[in-house]
């Protein structure tokens, strides 16, 4: 006896999207969560250092973003579960309900014809879902300048929320014309109610999680999806293994439970959806790990030192795209305010005492901009591989040949942008660890000719009714932000399923 | 898990007595003025019911005024009332708390108060293999209050202290030991011998009074014998508790304790370390230094809880710098600088004052300017001696 029609690995943002167009057409799904419910955003100090101070320590080398308590709760217990072993590579995944949309900065961008050149579907096929899943999480920004129309028009937007005033600045100093585009950035923060959640307010403290609920996660799905009876979620199910049967699947959560369905989604993220994929794969040495290499470049915008501040948002505030090389290749990147960061994290870099360095820092931050730069998957260079023996992931990170005097090329010449806006790139930056940016994808690639290849329903060969939802199975990865074309494959997906 | 009906629930012991109780899943009635489970005051009879279900008797009270109010044997008087109605109402154990100043030749009344009490309450029929006396030591730590709270101010206050009665033997005991040991009596039937000595090992009263001023200001306290004679003649023009508490100090002698802990497993802690504050001290003046207005006791928990588990032990920052947080300036180490101890729990200190506070709001280029210059200025002092805290 099968438990649903459909079980849905995971709670993530590909987990929601593939499960609602399956409940509107009226199949029963189940879906596995890895952890449970859990607390809504702490408040007072323990929002910034954590229920049980998780958030206070003396590393800096993450990203702020990751440093949180809030991102180290929905990272916690990923790599304990999974044994991930990593090397010049931060393996970055979730059990936590809502999975990775905990972490994710909210910024929504669609994949354009040019971005799914190597991909078996088009444009036409992506718009619907994109569109669908615009409409359910919030997405506000605009179409109407320079990087609109390079983030796509298929959904509707909700009005965007004002800029910081260093961002205005430089968005002010703009103007259209040369390879250039930039533009206000488009995120999953929503400036008008949407099914009970709040709207941004502007209150700043955005990293540490928002209480209102305006930052899209996906937790605001699971709820909603709770509502329909065709629904429903079993918790603390930690999917380690899946089994072929003669018709559908069983699915061995650690606890010992298991359940069945003649069709799974695997939603698990793309690291650990492939883990559970791997053992039904021949026997691959290594394999490619997309991933967006990223630098993150400083950016001082003098004139906002003297400028009134603003309230606004810590999310991304401007988007920006700059071709280079042959035809369509191009970086692109969001730039962030940094009043919402810790001084503390600032100071850590500066060779001045600590009471001293984040003096500075609270002078500077008003006209402080971070340039998140992030370069193409085909710029990785990333080899995964399954040891059976131990059922371990082995990840390792590293560059596509040449990549590092390209990037530095590529960087010099943004720089050379900004300086013209009347920013000042403050330091030379590095190229992140690879993983940080936590964009993972193409290791299970739709249309791919080899063993792991997928076909444009996720499914490998000879494993019908094991569809790969996640980034898993996205066959390239663009410079663009993936979460929401991850998002709308896996909407396009589960309304294919639907149907049938 | 018992039920217990304490007296003096309001005292420096019964306090932490009654916390501890309830914590380890014990039903707690108090028998008090200010109690909002059964009205009592020391003399007065108390009504059968009271003992309804009761294990335990842990009486507590003692009232210091009774000789000034003219109302002599009131306490003795009283104990013997209460445990009299308790083991006619079947109560199986009572235990009193007495002093390890119990001695029918003691100076301080209050000595030879309780040791009569315990003896009366002995020839209470149905008394033996009920009552427990508790003799106990000199209680330190807690919330303090009475005579540990004066001793603290005085050898906080004072770098200089004459005192009569420097050489007798004290014999600190921490309060939760003694909670502990109460409760044991409490609620084990197996300990049956008529007294129990809660007392730490024997020290000088001098070298006590030193402990207590380094483990509050790090410094030293010099102490001035005074003849206990001429103090003792003096005192009879104070008020009758300081009289008591001279006399308890002239004549104190240490007791035999070490089987009474055994039976209660106690093993007594090492007051230094135990009323150590020096390392809160410090967490407070790292969290004054990155701006704490004001340092709450959150905070500084925080703070110790980060330290912990970065592996960060006290600093042993000097007693200038906890006074004086500007001044780690001076020794302060760059703050890109990774695994400098100092620098490390500065950087806790700073995240945890933004958290509790917010971030602080934004500096003026003067303002900014002005550290930076102070900071570049300090850098020679910190090439001397900022290794100290690496």
């Amino acid at each position: 006896m099968s438990d649903a029609e459909v079980i849905v690995i995971g709670s993530g943002p590909a987990g929601v999207s593939a499960a609602w167009p399956l409940v509107e057409a009226g199949r029963k799904v189940l879906m596995l969560d890895g952890t449970g419910a859990d607390d809504p955003v702490a408040r007072g100090p323990a929002r910034v250092l954590g229920m049980q101070l998780e958030g206070l320590s003396v590393e800096d080398g993450l990203s702020p973003k990751l440093r949180a308590p809030e991102a180290r709760l929905a990272l916690a217990g990923f790599l304990r579960a999974h044994g991930v072993e990593a090397d010049n590579f931060l393996p970055v995944g979730s059990l936590a309900r809502g999975g990775l949309s905990r972490v994710w900065g909210g910024f929504a961008a669609e994949f354009d014809t040019a971005d799914l050149k190597d991909w078996p579907i088009g444009q036409s096929d992506l718009a619907p879902s994109y569109r669908r899943v615009t409409q359910r999480i919030g997405v506000s920004g605009t179409t109407e300048d320079a990087a609109g129309m390079k983030l796509g028009a298929s959904g509707i937007l909700q009005p965007p929320l004002p800029l910081g005033a260093a961002s205005q600045i430089l968005l002010n100093a703009y103007r259209r014309g040369g390879p250039l585009l930039l533009g206000q950035a488009r995120n999953a923060l929503i400036s008008r109610p949407l099914d009970g959640r709040g709207v941004c307010d502007l209150r700043g403290g955005c990293l540490w999680g928002c209480p209102l609920g305006a930052i899209y996660d996906a937790r605001s799905d699971l709820a909603r999806l709770a509502r329909s009876r065709d629904f429903h979620i079993a918790e603390k199910a930690e999917v380690i293994r899946l089994e072929k049967q003669e018709a559908g699947w069983r699915v061995y959560a650690a606890d010992g439970r298991s359940f069945s369905a003649a069709t799974v989604m695997l939603a698990a993220g793309t690291l650990g959806s492939t883990r559970l994929v791997a053992p039904y794969l021949p026997v691959l040495p290594e394999w490619r790990l997309l991933s967006n290499p990223v630098i993150a470049a400083p950016l001082l915008m003098p004139r906002a030192l003297m400028a009134a501040p603003k309230a606004s948002h810590d999310l991304a505030q401007l988007a920006f795209f700059l071709p280079f090389g042959a035809a369509h290749e191009y970086v692109s990147g969001a730039v962030y305010e940094t009043i919402g960061l810790p001084a503390s994290s600032f100071a850590s870099q500066l060779p001045l005492g600590r009471r001293a360095g984040e003096a500075v820092f609270r002078f500077l931050s008003p006209a402080l901009l971070v340039a998140v730069n992030y370069f193409a998957g085909a710029f990785s260079g990333n080899l995964i591989g399954f040891e059976r023996a131990t059922g371990k992931l082995k990840i390792k990170g590293g560059f596509a040949p040449g990549f590092a005097n390209l990037a530095g090329q590529v960087s010099r010449d943004l720089a050379r942008h900004w300086r013209r806006l009347g920013a000042v790139p403050l330091a030379r930056s590095k190229l992140a660890l690879p993983g940080t940016d936590a964009h993972f994808a193409g290791t299970l690639p739709m249309g791919g000719a080899g063993a792991n290849g997928t076909n444009i329903l996720g499914e490998l060969k000879g494993l019908e009714g094991l569809h790969v939802v996640d980034g898993a199975v996205l066959p390239s990865l663009p410079s663009k932000h993936a979460t929401l074309t991850i998002m709308a494959n896996a909407d396009r997906i589960g309304r294919a399923l639907g149907r049938h | 898990m018992a039920r217990l009906l304490v007296t003096g629930a309001s005292g420096y012991i019964g306090r932490r007595l009654v916390e501890m109780a309830q914590a380890d899943g014990h039903q707690v009635i108090i028998l008090g003025r200010g109690s909002p489970d059964l009205h009592w005051s020391l003399g007065e009879p108390v009504p059968a019911r009271a003992f309804v279900g009761v294990d335990a008797v842990i009486h507590l009270a003692h009232s210091w005024a009774a000789d000034a109010e003219g109302r002599a044997g009131l306490n003795g008087d009283a104990s013997e009332a209460l445990a009299h109605s308790a083991f006619a109402a079947g109560v199986p154990r009572f235990v009193f708390a007495s002093t390890n100043s119990a001695r029918p030749e003691a100076l301080n009344a209050y000595g030879r108060e309780k040791f009569l009490t315990e003896g009366r309450l002995a020839s209470i029929p149905g008394a033996a293999g009920r009552l427990v006396s508790a003799r106990i030591g000199l209680v330190y730590g807690g919330v303090p209050q009475g005579q540990y709270a004066m001793m603290r101010k005085l050898t906080r206050l004072m770098p200089f202290l004459p005192m009569i009665g420097l050489d007798r033997q004290v014999q600190p005991i921490d309060l939760d030991e003694v909670c502990a040991g109460l409760l044991a009596l409490a609620t084990r039937p197996e300990l049956t011998e008529p007294v129990y000595v809660l007392a730490g090992p024997p020290m000088r009263f001098g070298a006590w009074l030193k402990l207590l001023r380094r483990a509050q200001t790090g410094g030293a306290l010099a102490l001035l014998p005074l003849p206990p004679e001429p103090i003792l003649a003096l005192s009879r023009l104070g008020p009758g508790t300081i009289r008591e508490r001279l006399l308890g100090l002239a004549a104190a002698a240490p007791m035999e304790s070490t089987a009474s802990l055994k039976a209660l497993g106690i093993v007594p802690g090492n007051p230094a370390l135990r009323l150590d504050e020096r390392p809160a001290a410090e967490r407070r003046a790292l969290l004054a230094y990155m701006g704490a207005k004001p340092v709450t006791a959150a905070m500084e928990a925080d703070l110790a809880e980060g330290m912990g588990r970065a592996g960060l032990g006290p600093l042993g920052l000097s007693g200038t710098l906890v006074r004086r947080p500007g001044l780690l300036i001076l020794v302060e180490p760059s703050a890109n600088r990774p695994g400098h101890r100092l620098g490390m729990a500065l950087h806790l200190a700073s995240q945890v004052v933004a958290a509790h506070q917010g971030e602080r709001p934004r500096r003026g280029l003067i303002a900014a300017g002005g550290l930076v210059l102070l900071d570049l200025l300090a850098r020679p002092a910190r090439l001397l001696c900022g290794g100290r805290y690496r």
